[in-house]
């Protein structure tokens, strides 16, 4: 008997243990737009890919360079050592991303004065984390031709250094647009290596974050080469270090072949493609008159249609929870009883089949058809249930039936998924203890 | 050794239906939603700039069988050549209404357009452009949930550059999901009663999505 009782026991958390495996499957799809690529567009790069479209649409460029699967950070940011910093002096009460940008950038008013310059482009917020590795190449998503929205000058610019030496670095002040923005971007990397140094325990925090052995030991790397920098006054060094901490993300897997992690994508035909149009049309207001009347004459009948319809939708958020709790109760009492014979449990067995059928499935369009038409017979002076009566003083007892709420689409196939995996256990179960009937 | 077996089930069934409960996240949302979500839409039909059309009950065009019924609950009317669209007031000129929105269905892809009279976005136009591009979306094509997320980045990222100008009226048609071949254009506008520009977007139905019976 102990035996049987550890058997199922076993059982039970095997088939735990399978479901829990399918449903991490389940999770790890590709995320991001899917362009008819191998690779997926990474989730907060869609305004760059679309600079991209539109930049490179009649150049003919094939190939895009992606950061692959994002684990910390998003868009931008994803899998780069500056995000976990970043995160570090966050947790420790430090300063936010805004005020290290604008510290870098020589104060709030130096930045008001040096957004004109890039065409007031709300995206500079963004630019210490765009790419300029193989001098700025076309090729990288996530480079500042795409999040600027076009290549940056290297013309000099009457005016620009006035703003640029006030930068936190103190290299070279830029007279150009594209070394203004090197020079943000470094500005904003020293600083955060110098509020990063002040944090106590530096390693050990980023140890906890409990990221990949190998992804933990990258950000350790690249962040202790970034203080020795800091700390020798090395510049070419610092530089370096740097633009590793804000643009080289992490990639598992990827040998290093010049692209700082960055995989290649062949873009398929058809990226920028003609499209069809239709054509508008205008009317006066003499055009809508008989329409108006059509509608008025509609309303009377349109209530009762209404709130027939939201009827479904008050249960919406329960009758999923109902259903499954209820199915849920009737097979531990089914499970919990004593092994009682097979008729029995026949008798019991709870069949969700039709109880389920009353929701439409997700991709139906609501069904006004026979059966919801409001039949003429519905007292006039009666709202349906569901519905609120509100009295309309401007006509004579003229009042109107509102709903609510609008119906809410339920998704059902979650709620099935849900039922047919707990059935699924439960014919397991039910397939092993018949067998153990047949045995004793 | 009863009450082991039991107590041993009642554990693995209550995790089961836990781990599905939170593994899933769109009955999650659903379930969260449910209370909050009617608000928003019984406030923001996308076809009605004005907060008391909100209140009146659809257009009586929903008994009709057709592939964009459900755009009656927002407000869309059915017109005679089979489109679905959605009239505004022309805020400059009293009595002219024009073409908003229209989403038809032509050889087996959908259309859906936003129309801006004399180049220009409306108030409101740029979210409500959205929400209607969406609805498309959400209704006829596959596309996960999730990565739902990033075609509405993608689209807002389109119209915003739209609305600052950025970006040049053309026939070309940007390519932003595989395999509906969904494509997203800003353009001009030649015929009609409106001088001015669209933005467009363009989506292969695919068989069993578009197999309603296409009286629409």
């Amino acid at each position: 008997m102990l035996k049987s009782t550890v058997k199922n026991v076993t059982f039970l958390f095997s088939s735990l243990a399978t479901v829990l495996m399918f449903c991490q499957t389940a999770n790890a799809d590709p995320k991001g737009l899917n362009i008819g690529a191998p690779a997926k567009i990474p989730p907060g790069q869609e305004s760059q890919f679309l600079q991209y479209q539109l930049q490179n649409n009649e150049a003919g460029l094939r190939q895009m360079r992606v950061i692959p699967g994002c684990v910390v950070g998003f868009g931008l940011r994803c899998n780069k050592t500056g995000t976990v910093l970043e995160q570090v002096i966050e947790s420790n009460g430090g300063l936010t991303y805004q005020q290290m940008l604008i510290r870098a950038a020589g104060g709030e008013a130096n930045y008001q004065r040096t957004l004109p310059f890039y065409g007031n482009n709300s995206n500079l917020v963004n630019s210490p984390y765009m790419s300029l590795w193989r001098n700025h190449s076309s090729q990288i998503l996530d480079s500042a031709q795409y999040g600027l929205g076009g290549k940056l000058s290297q013309n000099p610019v009457p005016g620009f250094r006035e703003v640029t030496k006030n930068f936190l670095w103190s290299g070279e002040p830029a007279g150009d647009l594209r070394s203004g923005f090197v020079n943000l971007k470094l500005s904003y990397g020293e600083t955060l290596l110098r509020e990063v140094a002040k944090i106590p325990n530096l390693n050990q925090q980023i140890r906890e974050l409990n990221l990949e052995p190998d992804m933990t030991q990258f950000y350790l790397n690249n962040l202790s080469r970034g203080l020795n920098a800091l700390q020798t006054g090395n510049k070419a060094e610092l530089r370096q270090s740097i633009l590793t901490i804000l643009s080289r993300p992490y990639a598992p897997n990827l040998k290093d072949d010049g692209w700082y992690g960055r995989q290649l994508v062949q873009i398929p035909d058809g990226l920028v493609q003609p499209g069809e149009t239709l054509t508008p049309n205008t009317f006066t207001d003499v055009a809508t008159e008989p329409l108006q009347g059509e509608i008025t004459t509609e309303i009377a009948e349109i209530p009762g249609e209404v709130g027939l319809l939201s009827k479904p939708g008050g249960f919406d958020g329960w009758l999923p929870w109902l259903l499954l709790g209820g199915f849920l109760i009737g097979l531990l009492l089914l499970l919990g009883g004593e092994d009682g014979d097979s008729s029995s449990r026949a008798g019991t067995q709870p069949n969700p089949g039709p109880s389920v059928t009353p929701n439409p499935g997700p991709s139906d369009t609501p069904n006004p058809g026979p059966s919801v038409t409001p039949t003429p017979d519905i007292p006039p002076q009666i709202c349906p249930s569901g519905t609120i009566r509100v009295d309309n003083p401007g006509n004579s007892g003229g009042f109107e039936c509102i709903t609510p709420s609008t119906p809410a689409k339920v998704i059902e196939p979650s709620t099935l998924k849900a039922i047919i995996l707990v059935t699924l256990i439960y014919c397991l179960i039910a397939y092993k203890r018949r067998r153990r009937h047949k045995l004793t | 050794m009863n009450k082991i077996m039991y107590l041993s089930r009642l554990v693995a069934i209550t995790s089961v239906f836990l781990m599905t409960m939170s593994n899933n996240k769109q009955l999650f949302a659903n379930a969260q939603e449910a209370p909050t979500a009617p608000e928003i839409t019984t406030n923001q039909k996308i076809c009605s700039l004005d907060p008391v059309e909100d209140l009146l009950p659809s257009l009586p065009n929903q008994k009709t069988n057709s592939l964009f019924s459900y755009l009656a609950e927002e407000g869309f009317s059915r017109s005679e050549d089979g489109s679905w669209v959605c009239y505004v007031n022309d805020p400059n000129k009293e009595g002219r209404y024009y073409t908003l929105f229209k989403v038809k269905e032509q050889n087996g892809k959908l259309i859906g357009s936003s129309f801006l009279d004399d180049g220009n976005l409306i108030v409101g136009q740029d979210g409500r452009s959205l929400d209607f591009f969406m609805t498309l979306i959400e209704r006829h094509t596959n596309i996960t949930q999730e990565n739902q997320e990033s075609v509405r980045r993608y689209l807002d990222a389109f119209i915003s550059l739209v609305k600052d100008n950025k970006i040049k009226p053309s026939r070309r048609g940007f390519l932003f999901d595989e395999p509906n071949r969904a494509l997203i254009m800003y353009h001009p506008l030649s015929t009609g009663g409106i001088k001015g520009t669209a933005i467009t977007i363009n989506i292969q139905l695919s068989k069993n999505v578009s197999s309603y019976p296409t009286q629409n």
